[in-house]
């Protein structure tokens, strides 16, 4: 028996829906959002079902404003924190050198290893392409290119594969050992750092590109070792030596700066394991300069939190009926600037993110949505130093209404596992209290926005965290969705 | 289609978004929690039980717009699983008499977890990047409680979601059609 042709359509329809559902990026999904934008009549006609809830919502708007202006203040003061803790402390990378802050932006989707980053001093005028760029003790890649009018730095990360940086190991137990520290004060002079940078037992080498392994993390490649036979047994920091390139521009400012640690697997394959997580935790950048004589630290970092960057939007749908979604509709269209994955705020709270923006409404799918990605940054209790998480992912909630659950997949290069075992055996079995914040690197996403408490265990993981919200925001009828700098939101995404 | 029965389905594309927005309330604020009923689902079969079989396809679409009104899946999964579950009510129809209260609570129990299943590896599928990390021991369980009260609320209910102001005429059953949905 044949099928009529109304059949046939309506099983060629479904069919066609079947697979749009599972492109939702095609073009033919944003014809059929504009087609059906009408149905935001019935989400509202639907939205006195949130009555039920009224007690709800005015505790949890009560909640919510008490608790806003110590939550901004936690916010600013982690920035501080931040701030303090992106510039090297060993004295011999200090000295000579002038230091401008940067917040990563975004990572270019056809450049993944080119960060773009804001500068939060007006130093635009000093920036090259081919200054050394660090975070911390370690270094990071070379200015790019710079946009002086908008303030922004392009990174170019030492995990991209045409990148080539010298670099020097000192054995770890050698005699040279102590000379460790010792590189970066040459280089503070300016003078000839490789000179000063061989001491005996080192070994040369050019670093750069990702090493091909199937460690973890993100280990950078090792080429050219100037010993006989490879790098051997041999173990320790690696540090940058530009002096091994006569040629390299910005020799006395990269110079010293840790690489990381040189590991060698079973087929004697070396690589340098950095001491930061390139692929989820970078969030913050310090370019290095000459010293200028007369120009100090001249912070200005845009407020978070000011009014201009968020806009105000209301909720008229909190009632998710399938079972492994949560989320929220709100009036905050794609022609108002709407767009997917900026950040969903209620005070200093992150809430979630813009799943998809319509041409009438907006979905947001919250933090308890399973899959939805964060990064995130910790400020762990009696330790002054954030703690970088990297991108946390949900797996929504145990039943509704419990705490969130988050995976965290530390790298072993991040610092909780040496907190905790500074902590003691007991509170490392417990977990760290702490409260987590957004991390930088999204364009939608401003870092310091409030995600919730927990409490962090040690080891390398993953980890099943849970997170506790003061809010629970599927009662909240009013929030806030970052527009950031218009300019930025709507900037290219390609790299320079 | 008259301007009544046009009537009769915008009125349904209502009932439909408030019950769905019910369940969806119950789901995320109510003790019931993931065993809350799913009215959409049972209003869907309440209507394609008795609905002459040339309506069941206005029935998933409008049925499916109701739902897309009120979820942050996709409009796309909404109305593919609509006209999937309108599609399967008509081939069940010719085959088993669906009027029969176990029948109707057994293909209710089955729709909502296909519903359940279907929403779980459409999500899955476009969130790969960031569900592939995650351990098996965290996938969702298939909503079987909620299946459960579903089956319940459909036999149970059924007839009062017939009984909706506006809707009622358009499940008014006519002999011939009766006899048709057997052909």
């Amino acid at each position: 028996m044949g099928l009529s042709s109304s059949r046939l359509l309506y099983l060629a329809c479904t069919i066609l829906l079947a697979v749009l559902a599972l492109v939702p990026d095609a073009p033919a999904c944003r014809w059929l959002d504009l087609c059906l934008a009408p149905t935001r009549v019935l989400g509202e006609l639907s939205s006195p079902i949130g009555w039920l809830q009224r007690g709800g919502v005015r505790a949890a708007e009560r909640t919510l404003q008490d608790a806003a202006a110590a939550e901004h203040g936690q916010s600013r003061e982690l920035a501080d924190d931040e701030r303090l803790f992106a510039l090297p402390d060993e004295d011999a990378l200090i000295q000579g050198r002038r230091f401008v802050h940067a917040q990563v932006l975004q990572r270019f989707p056809d450049a993944p290893d080119r960060i773009e980053c804001a500068l939060e001093e007006d130093a635009a005028a000093d920036l090259e392409p081919g200054q050394p760029v660090v975070l911390s003790n370690s270094y990071v890649g070379r200015v790019y290119s710079v946009d002086r009018t908008a303030r922004r730095v392009t990174v170019h990360l030492v995990t991209d594969k045409d990148f080539r940086v010298g670099a020097r190991v000192f054995p770890a137990d050698g005699p040279a050992a102590s000379a460790a520290s010792e590189p970066g004060q040459a280089a503070a002079s300016n003078t000839e750092p490789a000179a000063t940078l061989a001491p005996t037992g080192s070994v040369a080498m050019v670093v750069g590109g990702l090493a091909a392994t199937r460690a973890g993390g993100t280990p950078l490649a090792v080429h050219n070792p100037d010993r006989q036979g490879g790098v051997g047994e041999l173990s320790g920091i690696a540090r940058v030596d530009e002096g091994l390139n006569p040629r390299a521009p910005f020799q006395g400012q990269s110079t010293g700066f840790r690489l990381g640690t040189l590991s060698v697997d079973e087929h004697g394959r070396a690589s340098v394991i950095p001491e930061i997580d390139f692929a989820e935790g970078l969030f913050r950048v310090v370019v290095v300069l000459e010293p200028k004589p007369g120009v100090g630290p001249a912070h200005d970092e845009p407020d978070v939190f000011a009014a201009a960057h968020w806009r105000e939007s209301r909720v008229f749908g909190a009632f998710e009926p399938a079972a492994s979604r949560e989320g929220l509709k709100i009036d905050y269209p794609l022609g108002a600037g709407s767009r997917e994955r900026c950040a969903v705020v209620a005070g200093a709270r992150l809430v979630g993110f813009i799943a998809r923006a319509g041409p009438l409404h907006s979905d947001v799918a919250l933090l308890g949505d399973r899959g939805t990605t964060v990064p995130a940054q910790a400020s762990v209790e009696g330790v002054v130093e954030p703690l970088v998480l990297g991108r946390l992912v949900s797996l929504g909630r145990e039943a509704p209404g419990a705490k969130l659950r988050f995976l965290w997949s530390p790298q072993p290069s991040q610092a909780l596992a040496g907190s905790a075992k500074e902590s003691g055996a007991d509170s490392a079995a417990a977990g760290l209290a702490a409260r987590l914040f957004t991390g930088a690197g999204e364009l939608g996403v401003p870092r310091g926005l409030v995600i919730g408490e927990t409490r962090l265990p040690s080891g390398p993981g993953p980890h099943v965290i849970e997170v506790e919200e003061s809010v629970d925001p599927r009662l909240l009828r009013r929030l806030w969705v970052w527009r950031g700098e218009d300019a930025v939101l709507r900037g290219s995404e390609r790299a320079p | 289609m008259r301007g009544g029965n046009l009537l009769g389905w915008v009125l349904l594309c209502v009932w439909g978004a408030w019950l769905a927005a019910l369940s969806g309330h119950w789901l995320q604020f109510s003790w019931a929690g993931r065993a809350a009923p799913d009215l959409w689902t049972a209003l869907f079969l309440a209507l394609g039980v008795r609905m002459p079989p040339a309506d069941l396809a206005r029935l998933a679409v409008a049925l499916g717009l109701a739902r897309a009104a009120v979820s942050i899946e996709p409009p796309a999964v909404s109305l593919a699983a609509a006209l999937a579950l309108g599609g399967l009510l008509r081939a069940a129809r010719s085959a088993v008499q669906l009027d029969n209260g176990v029948v109707t609570g057994l293909f209710a129990f089955a729709a909502v977890l296909g519903l359940g299943a279907w929403s779980r590896f459409v999500h899955t599928t476009t969130h790969s990047a960031a569900l592939g990390a995650i351990p098996a021991e965290f996938e969702p369980s298939l909503p079987w409680g909620a299946a459960c009260t579903t089956a319940v609320v459909a036999v149970v209910c059924g007839g009062l979601f017939t009984r909706l102001p506006g809707v009622a005429p358009l499940s008014r059953r006519k002999t011939w059609a009766v006899g048709a949905s057997y052909r």
